[in-house]
């Protein structure tokens, strides 16, 4: 049986968790014990030990663990594969001033990704992925907790991100302030699930300015003047052995750990920029989201996972521009993609962070290939997408899986070759392997904490072996 | 997306339907090995599930009167009973094992129950909270609002012995109290705009607010309520449209004109809610009868039983789950199937108008319809689905294949529903009248949502949590087999309550008076002698909890005097307070900075987001940062504004300007030692900046952060 087969067998289309997961026997829930291991913590410092003694992993994984923080660029409403990085060039269709060339094997739409170019032997492009559903909120969910949505396990899925974070806590370094998983101008980002809030994003917005709510008025001077009243006319319950109960007891150290962020030279340099600095990524708010994620990683601050999200590349009409539509069309959004991304990847490397920066980009789908819809002149909702990735330890340059025509939709509709050893699409269940490996987590581990007792998986049914990483990109 | 299913491609879709009818057998059937119990019959929980009414005569006094007696000798000898304990000293007191079985407590009514329960398990009460703690604690549980200064002061100087009960009854009438427990219910029927499967749009999800909190300030029953949301009909944001538009004047004056057709309430959302796209219409079917269950009866685990019998499966997890069969579950989902598959109403193409500001393109209509086949079973759905039954065979979708030959599940209800509500057939095409006439007769409906409002005001269920109640381990009568507990905490009380909220017709006020009336809630947060945290499931101390989002924010204005005013959307206007919102993502919408300030706070404060995440009341750093730093805050404790609790205050003389600040912020009186603090502190500086200072400071405080 080929592995397309085996997999076939075990996923039938629209089942991404298929019988046998279905099948299997609940555990015992011990979301008691979890509740109390982590009674009392405070601050992002999650104890370590609270994760011990409810995980075992249930496969052979060997994480390759290249990578220390990742950035997942979230590009929401489903950017055109085959017009960016899956590009297929159509005589009398495609704008004259997308003006393709080809670098080192790969056609990128200069008119485009022209400054994406410049970076395109440190970025790594999967042509073989496939979404599992068309519908925005349903894809843009499972690609961001790496499971359907709609099982079970789906309805209490915390983020990848506060996977990470839970996994990554322990490592903590004395002093490291930052918290775990931030997000930079994501609205509707998925939360922590079942998982403590505090494993949620921390969600901000890029400014000038620096971190909102870290700064106070009339400077540091005037905030301890109002510090130290606090502590003097709150003293008794806020401390150990406050008359309150346990809950009242760690307000003393959740403020410690607020003030940390405060008045803090790695705050201030992490999320204040200026104009020049900007101006560098394009002078967008989405820019600046990025420009801030790499003074975040920069910092090194103990922040594990950061997302940043671009809106608006639902191009259902006037993709091309004109029309009514001059606002959001795929001009448009590029001009705000292209410069920021092509200087987040160089800044990092010439900071020494590309490395171990796992940098993903991604829609939750694709769009309609070939031809434009005749009434609208756009693109529609469509499986195929691209996947992009870059440093964490992977190798730039690589292009991953090809597609053609199928069927006279047009070329890019149809996966002809995989480009890697599974020898099937590439699903969000498998780039969500894909970063737990670079991030040195196991990503068959299965928590027995969770609300259903059915033991949450990190990777669904990791115990078959169904979803893997895409080993590929870091050869 | 089409569905597709084998049968539907090979004989087409009229051939199925005459074949299903052929082949219609009600379950239980005599050769499904698949779901059948192993001597051939439906599984049946029956009456051992349950100790309600026709069970209770054995452990319970059930004539009235006896009951109510009951009731006055407890009210009697509450205060007889020593609500003070001496101070244990020596180390934590372990709840004594064997004799202390909570189950073996018999009682009646909340403080007996409470107070028989902790005696026999040796872990002493602690004593009751002070006037001013009471009335900040009662304000924020039932109104989700501190008091105000003059409400403290009134309250504090009322002599009366009742004052307590008056001022819950005065808190119960407030309009504040609707909004408050619209909010609750909109966490717990998950109103929010978009999920992963369906966008109700922003118009569905504020008909369904409206609904809510319409029905708070009408004290509509709650299984009223809950029969209302089974089986709505109609358009999902409640307003009036066309069957079709006759042009685009016509969709101008209808789908645009809000003044003329607003949004009404309307809980046709909630069905919205249980649309379920990627599958069979049978998965619908499923997730609004998962709904059902969570919302009402506290069954999460019907999530799990809708894929697969629980035998083998949820063996170690409930002692019902492991009895309960994949085909209850579908017995139950079959009462929603008379409901055809539903999308986002679009009106065909051609009925739709030419939207002439986008040339080429018809206008959009964003809501949904939905009704009953209208001559129920007999008729079909046109849109290539098995509605009209619930069709057992299936391939592929969200769960597991179901049965492999054509049959269709006659809708049964699987717990103890009413007797007399035959389902089906005497009320065919009502078949969710009939399931709501089942599921509210059901003594587990009222016993779920007894303990969903409990738990809003002791923090804890007693079955916690709320939504994994065990039917099978609710009974201290006929305890579960070995090896399981009595899950409840206070069984006779978790049933007391629920029999009584029944009898009290389902009167939501009725049940928050009885609780908060009780001693039980009034007791102290504090606690002598040594804590130990497994004392939590005996309630012997009141659990300080953080203030909610909405909470917090709603203190900060209130305390401030300071206002402010909200759009949420073009339908929730002009809104005062964020527990007014109908939604918690995204709240207050806007790019406004003021806006942005707000949501900034409430975000920092955990709502949740009513979809995979749930509120939670765990503390953070960013809490801290925002109350120290967010302008929301910051504004309502500066100098520069001319109004407001702080300019009043600096208008007044010092001690009054000490107490002023105390009884507006944290809702009580300085101490002797605190007045005289703050005193020194205003006299010894620049006033003004101090008051400011003084004000910032309670606000951070532990006593303005939690409702203890």
């Amino acid at each position: 049986m080929t592995e397309r087969e085996r997999f076939n067998k075990l996923v039938k289309k629209w089942q991404p968790e298929h019988h046998s997961f279905f099948a299997r026997p609940h555990v015992s829930s011990r979301r008691g014990f979890f509740r109390n291991a982590l009674a009392g913590v405070s601050g992002f410092y999650l104890a370590g030990s609270a994760a011990q003694g409810v995980t075992e992993t249930r496969g052979n994984a060997t994480p390759k663990n290249t990578a220390k923080t990742v950035i997942f660029i979230f590009l929401r409403g489903a950017p055109s594969h085959v017009d960016l990085f899956d590009f297929k060039s159509i005589n009398g269709l495609t704008p004259q001033n997308f003006a393709p060339e080809t670098f080192g094997g790969v056609t990128l739409p200069t008119g485009l990704l022209g400054n994406t170019a410049r970076v395109i032997d440190k970025i790594a492009i999967i042509r073989s992925g496939l979404a599992w559903a068309r519908a925005h909120p349903l894809a843009q969910n499972w690609l961001q907790i790496g499971r359907n949505p709609t099982s079970v396990t789906g309805r209490i899925a915390p983020h990848i991100g506060s996977v990470v974070a839970m996994e990554k806590e322990p490592e903590r370094l004395p002093g490291q302030s930052f918290p775990p998983f931030i997000s930079l101008k994501a609205g509707n980002i998925k939360g922590a699930g079942y998982f403590p809030a505090e494993l949620g994003p921390f969600r901000t917005y890029p400014a000038s300015q620096g971190l909102a709510s870290a700064s106070h008025p009339g400077g540091r001077s005037a905030f301890s003047e109002r510090w130290d009243l606090l502590q003097e006319v709150d003293g008794e319950l806020r401390g150990d052995g406050s008359p309150l109960g346990a809950q009242a007891a760690s307000m003393g150290s959740l403020y410690e750990n607020a003030r940390r962020l405060m008045f803090n030279p790695a705050v201030d340099s992490a999320f204040r920029f200026n104009e020049q600095e900007s101006a560098r990524y394009g002078g967008t708010q989405f820019g600046n989201a990025l420009l801030t994620a790499r003074k975040i990683v920069e910092q090194d601050q103990g922040t594990r996972f950061i997302q940043v999200e671009s809106n608006g590349w639902d191009h259902h009409a006037d993709i091309y521009g004109g029309g009514q539509n001059a606002q959001r069309n795929i001009y448009v959004q590029t001009a705000e993609f292209d410069p920021a991304f092509a200087a987040l990847i160089e800044d990092l490397e010439s900071a020494g962070k590309l490395d171990e920066t796992l940098v993903l980009v991604a829609g939750e789908f694709g769009r309609t290939p070939g031809n434009l819809s005749n009434a609208r002149n756009g693109r529609d909702h469509y499986l195929q997408m691209f996947y992009v990735l870059a440093g964490g330890g992977i190798q730039g340059g690589n292009v991953i899986g090809a597609t053609n025509d199928s069927g006279g939709r047009g070329p890019g509709s149809f996966t002809t070759e995989t480009g890697w050893y599974r020898d099937r699409d590439i699903r969000p269940e498998d780039i969500e392997a894909t970063i737990y490996s670079a991030m040195g987590i196991d990503w068959t581990t299965v928590r027995y904490d969770d609300p259903l007792g059915r033991g949450f998986y990190y990777v669904p049914v990791a115990d078959e072996d169904v979803y893997a990483p895409v080993d590929e990109l870091w050869s | 997306m089409a569905v597709r299913m084998s049968m539907t491609e090979s004989i087409g879709r009229a051939g199925l339907v005459a074949l299903a009818l052929a082949l219609a057998v009600a379950l239980p059937a005599a050769d499904e090995s698949d779901w059948q119990a192993a001597d051939g019959s439906f599984p049946d929980h029956g009456s051992c599930t349950y100790f309600g009414p026709t069970a209770r005569s054995g452990i319970f006094l059930t004539e009235a009167d006896d009951i109510n007696a009951m009731r006055r000798r407890t009210k009697d000898t509450i205060s007889a009973l020593a609500m003070i304990p001496q101070p244990r000293r020596g180390g934590i007191v372990a709840p004594a094992r064997g004799a202390s079985r909570p189950g073996d407590v018999v009682c009646s009514g909340i403080d007996d129950c409470i107070q028989r329960t902790a005696e026999a398990a040796g872990v002493p009460l602690t004593y009751l909270t002070t006037d001013a703690e009471f009335l900040r604690r009662v304000t924020l549980d039932l109104t989700g609002r501190i008091p105000t200064k003059d409400q403290v002061l009134e309250f504090l100087a009322d002599s009366s012995e009742n004052k307590r009960e008056k001022v819950v009854s005065q808190l119960l009438v407030s309009t504040a109290w609707a909004d408050r427990w619209a909010m609750f219910f909109g966490d717990l029927f998950q109103n929010t705009q978009v999920t992963a499967q369906v966008n109700r749009y922003q118009w569905g999800r504020d008909s369904f607010h409206l609904y809510l909190r319409d029905s708070m300030r009408l004290n509509k029953p709650y299984d009223q309520m809950a029969r209302e949301m089974l089986a709505a009909e109609g358009v999902s944001d409640g307003r009036s449209y066309p069957e079709r538009y006759t042009s685009y004047a016509d969709y101008e004056d209808t789908y645009l004109n809000f003044a003329s057709n607003p949004v009404r309430a309307s809980p046709v959302a909630y069905v919205v809610g249980g649309r379920t796209t990627g599958g069979p219409i049978q998965d619908t079917y499923d997730t609004l009868a998962f709904q059902a269950a969570k919302h009402f009866l506290g069954i999460s685990l019907m999530d799990c039983v809708l894929c697969h019998d629980g035998e083998g499966h949820l063996d170690s997890l409930s002692a019902w789950g492991s009895a309960a069969k994949r085909a209850e579950g579908w017995g139950m989902a079959a009462f929603f199937s008379d409901i055809p598959r539903f999308q986002a109403w679009r009106v065909p193409g051609r009925d739709r108008p030419m939207d002439p500001k986008r040339p080429g393109r018809r206008v959009n209509t964003n809501y949904y319809f939905i009704h009953d086949l209208p001559i129920g079973r007999e008729a079909r759905a046109n849109n290539g689905d098995t509605a009209g039954v619930y069709l057992g065979q299936t391939r592929g979708g969200n769960r597991p294949d179901r049965l492999h030959s054509l049959r269709i599940v006659e809708p049964s209800y699987p717990f103890e529903g009413a007797p007399a509500a035959a389902p089906a057939a005497a009320s065919a095409g009502r078949l969710r009248a009939s399931l709501g006439e089942h599921l509210t007769a059901d003594p587990q409906f009222a016993r779920a949502a007894v303990n969903y409002i409990w738990r809003e005001f002791f923090s804890r269920g007693i079955v916690e949590p709320p939504d994994q109640f065990d039917l099978f381990r609710l009974d201290p009568g006929a305890p579960p087999a070995e090896g399981w507990d009595i899950q409840p905490s206070h069984p006779h009380l978790l049933n007391w309550l629920a029999d009584e909220f029944r009898n009290n017709d389902f009167n939501l006020k009725w049940l928050m008076k009885e609780i908060v009336n009780s001693q039980a809630y009034q007791l102290s947060s504090r606690y002598e002698g040594v804590y130990n945290p497994l004392y939590e499931r005996y309630f012997v101390r009141h659990q300080a909890k953080r203030l909610t989002a909405e909470q917090v924010h709603d203190a900060i204005l209130v305390a401030s005097g300071r206002p402010a005013t909200y759009n949420a959307g073009r339908t929730m206007r002009g809104l005062s307070y964020a527990m007014q919102f109908p939604d918690v993502r995204n709240m207050p919408p806007g790019n406004g900075s003021a806006g942005r300030y707000a949501r900034s706070l409430l975000q920092a404060f955990t709502p949740g987001d009513r979809e995979q995440t749930l509120r939670s009341r765990e503390g953070s750093p960013l809490q801290a940062l925002n109350l120290m730093n967010n302008p929301f805050v910051l504004n309502r404790v500066s100098t520069r504004l001319d109004y407001g609790t702080l300019s009043e205050s600096l208008d007044m003389p010092d001690e009054s300007l000490v107490a002023n600040l105390y009884l507006s912020v944290l809702s009580r009186h300085p101490t002797e030692e605190e007045a005289a603090r703050a005193l020194r502190y205003i006299q010894e500086g620049d006033r003004a900046k101090r008051a400011s200072n003084l004000m910032w400071s309670f606000f951070n405080k532990t006593d303005f952060y939690f409702n203890y």
